[in-house]
Order: C-alpha cells, then structure tokens, then sequence
C-alpha cells in the first residue's frame, strides 16, 4: 500500500481545487492535538474546518468526527459544505440530515450548539466562542482531539480562556486578522468599519471585546 | 519535655474555651468579622471612603445600578471609552438629583401654603407656592446647574462615538513564524478564575482541568456569549 505523503493543503489544491494562502495552509496542515485559530471575519473559517473534517474521515477509516456550529443552520450549513467538497472527489452527499457516512465507514456529525452530543476522538468546533462550553465538554472526551476556530466574541468561554492561557504549551496557536483574510476587499472592511464601529475591532482585528452588559473591570464597584 | 505539637494542641484547646475578647479594643478588633456584604451595615457606611458621584445620604447601589445600565449600553471596549461612560454616568446622577431637590423644594412650599390657606383647592396652593418661589435663587441655580449637565451629556456621548468611530485598533504585532503565535513555555502554571460560556456543569470543570492542568480551579458561570 502506497504510503501517503501529500499534506492536507496539497489533497485540498489537487483534489477539492482550493488554493489555500500561506496562513490557511499552516492550519491545514497542522495535525497537533490541540489547535485554536483565532481569525477575523470573512477569512475563510468554515472552509477550513470542512476541508479538515473532510480529510480526517477520509484518511481515517472508521473515524467518529464531530463538528460543532454556533446554531441549528450553522450545523446544516457545515454538512452542506462538507458534503458539495465530499461530492468534488466523487464521494455520495450526505444521507442524513445531520450526519455524513462515507464508504470507508467514517462519519460526520453535525452540532447545534444547544445539543448534547456523544463524544468523538475528533472533536471541530466552528465559531467556538459563540458555542456553549458545555457543548464542547459533552463531545470531547478526555485527552480527545479538539480544534477550535473563531472570530473573537467576549471576554468569556473556552475560546478565550485558551486564546489567553500563556502556559498552555500543547495548543498549536494562529491568529489571522483582517489584513491576512483572502476574501475581505479594501472597500469591504472600509465599509464595515463605518456600518459596524463598536464590534469591528472584535470581527476584524481579533481584539476580545467585554460582553455586553458586563464592565471591563471585573471588581465590584467602578474606580472613583 | 512538650513537643511543638503537643504546645498547638493545648494551644487549641485553650483557645476553644475563649468566650470571644473582653476588653474594648479587643472588642473594636472583631466588630466587623461575621460582615458578609456589609449592605444593611449602618455602621459600615461611616467607614466608606468618599465618593465622586455620590453623596453620604445616597444610595450607592443604585448609582452603580446606573453604571452597569450604561456600560451595557455604550458598550466600552478600553480605559479611554470606560472614563467617558463614567463621566456620563456622574453628569446624570447629578441631574437626577438637581430634579429631586427641586422637587423637594417646592413639595415644602405647597405643605407651607397648605398649612396656612385652609380654604383652597389643591391647585390654588399650588399657584401660591408657584408664586412664593418665584426668584428663588436655589430653585434658579438646579434648573442652571441641571442644563450643563445635560449638555455634558450630549457632549460626551458624541465623543464616545467619535472614540469608538475614528479610533482604529493598534496596528497589527507581526506574528512569530509566519503569523503562528506560540505559547510561552517559561509563563508559570498559576491557579486562576475562568468565565465559563454557560452553566458550569460535571463535563465542563473535566474539560478544564483536561486543558489547563489543574486541580484547584476556579469556573465562574455565565450568560451565554451572543452576537
């Protein structure tokens, strides 16, 4: 049996045509345990993460992926894309509603952020910050593999707690902002800086803004 | 010959005996421990220091209450926005207050006019106090002071804006190889509070203690992160 040397930005340019940029390839190519990407909005997150999920059930028969969305569409969407890319090599399109089953016995599970799902060795959160940690505590089971990928959305949750945990040294950490986004023109981001004034440093730049509501400074009452 | 654990247990002992200090001092020393909030303290409130907003008959809480209502809904995201909103919140605890005294005057001029025209209606006494605090100087200085403050107001709310607006984020730090940010391998592994997105549950306190190494966590629950 032929061994398999093509990394996964190589099997996504040649098999699915995606031409990833250099820090889309540095994801794709990572295979660490523990990834988190911390991107800007329009960067191509979600592509990444069906490419990803795509890739591991194909390479590795029998395997149980869970991608985790931020709601009930998030979920369907995902499957969609993973499913349009599933077709590109030939592969059948998703049977299920909410799950793929490819022929190598592998299988793909889509997740609403509200649901309560059974733990896989894979576990793929996308917009991890806007997904209840439960969620993600109730799918991965303990040394399991999880990646996370988000644009910043408040000062709270797993995303942000490991984006801002220095001593963690097992998590493979990238960050990519508006400037490195293949997707988002000049006359784009100009325009969401003027609509949109009070998240763009979150949605663009990766900047975790204070959830509403709550004040920057945690202490009980505000300084005099 | 007593050993040093045999000394801590009589110690102990003795000490279990104790009906609590007997002197005064010792008394002042332990007045405040069983203080859990300090809220219904009226002691308490002698020893809180001054402050900028309120005064020493007002009601804290509900300044803060005030606060937390604007920080929702400015939203500052830095030290600069946060001040501003502070500013805000100090201008219109002022304002509100100006009314209140206001009010305050002129309820004490209608029971005055009360007390002394027992033949009138509830309107008349009205007009008579009207007319007893016209040229009222007090009266004449809240209404002014009430004015500036909610032009500052104005004010600051449109330089709230233009902060949030104009003031781009600092340019981008270039990243470590190729845009890859890698831990720190020398920061040291410190026990610490995490905001959970959610309830803390069984599943999330394992999650944490899988991801972050340790045992002694602190998981503070939260409303779900939303857009």
């Amino acid at each position: 049996m032929p061994i398999n040397t093509q990394t996964v930005s190589e099997w996504a340019e040649s098999k699915l045509h995606f031409r990833p940029t250099a820090i889309q390839r540095s994801v794709l190519d990572c295979d660490t345990h523990r990834l988190i990407l911390c991107s800007s909005r329009q960067w191509g997150k979600s592509a990444i993460v069906a490419i990803k999920a795509l890739h591991a059930a194909i390479h590795q028969p029998g395997a149980e992926i869970v991608v985790i969305s931020r709601s009930l569409e998030g979920a369907g969407l995902m499957l969609n894309k993973i499913g349009e890319l599933a077709a590109r090599i030939g592969l059948p399109r998703p049977n299920c509603e909410h799950s793929l089953q490819l022929p190598n016995g592998s299988k793909i599970f889509a997740v609403a952020n509200s649901e309560k799902s059974f733990s896989a060795a894979l576990v793929i959160v996308d917009d991890a910050a806007l997904v209840q940690d439960d969620v993600i505590a109730s799918a991965t089971p303990a040394g399991g593999k999880l990646w996370l990928f988000s644009t910043p959305c408040g000062q709270a949750g797993l995303f942000y707690n490991v984006w801002h945990a220095k001593h963690l040294k097992d998590w493979f950490k990238v960050k990519a902002n508006v400037e490195l986004s293949p997707y988002a023109s000049t006359v784009f981001i100009k325009q969401q800086r003027r609509l949109f004034p009070f998240n763009f440093r979150q949605d663009f730049h990766c900047e975790f803004n204070p959830v509403k509501g709550r004040r920057l400074e945690m202490s009980k009452e505000p300084p005099d | 010959m007593i050993t040093a654990d045999r000394k801590a247990q009589i110690a102990r002992e003795n000490g279990a005996k104790s009906k609590g200090p007997k002197t005064e001092k010792g008394k002042q020393n332990s007045v405040r421990n069983a203080i859990t909030h300090g809220e219904r303290a009226e002691a308490l409130k002698l020893i809180v220091p001054p402050h900028s907003a309120c005064l020493a008959n007002e009601d804290r809480q509900a300044f803060y209450k005030m606060f937390d209502n604007l920080t929702a809904k400015y939203r500052p995201t830095d030290e600069t926005e946060q001040a501003v909103v502070r500013e805000i919140a100090d201008f219109q605890w002022k304002s509100t207050r100006n009314k209140q005294m206001e009010s305050a005057i002129f309820n004490r001029e209608l029971l005055r006019q009360a007390a002394t025209i027992t033949e009138s209606t509830g309107l008349e006494i009205s007009i008579a106090a009207h007319e007893a605090l016209t040229g009222n100087r007090t009266i004449a200085e809240l209404r002014k002071d009430t004015q500036i403050c909610l032009r500052a107001v104005t004010r600051l709310q449109r330089l709230l804006l233009q902060l949030q607006k104009n003031w781009a984020p600092a340019d981008p730090v270039p990243e470590k190889n190729e845009a890859t940010e890698q831990t720190n391998p020398n920061s040291e592994n410190t026990a610490q509070t995490y905001d959970i997105n959610g309830p803390v549950t069984p599943n999330v306190v394992n999650l944490y203690r899988d991801i972050f190494h340790q045992d002694g966590l602190q998981l503070v629950g939260r409303e779900p992160n939303a857009d």
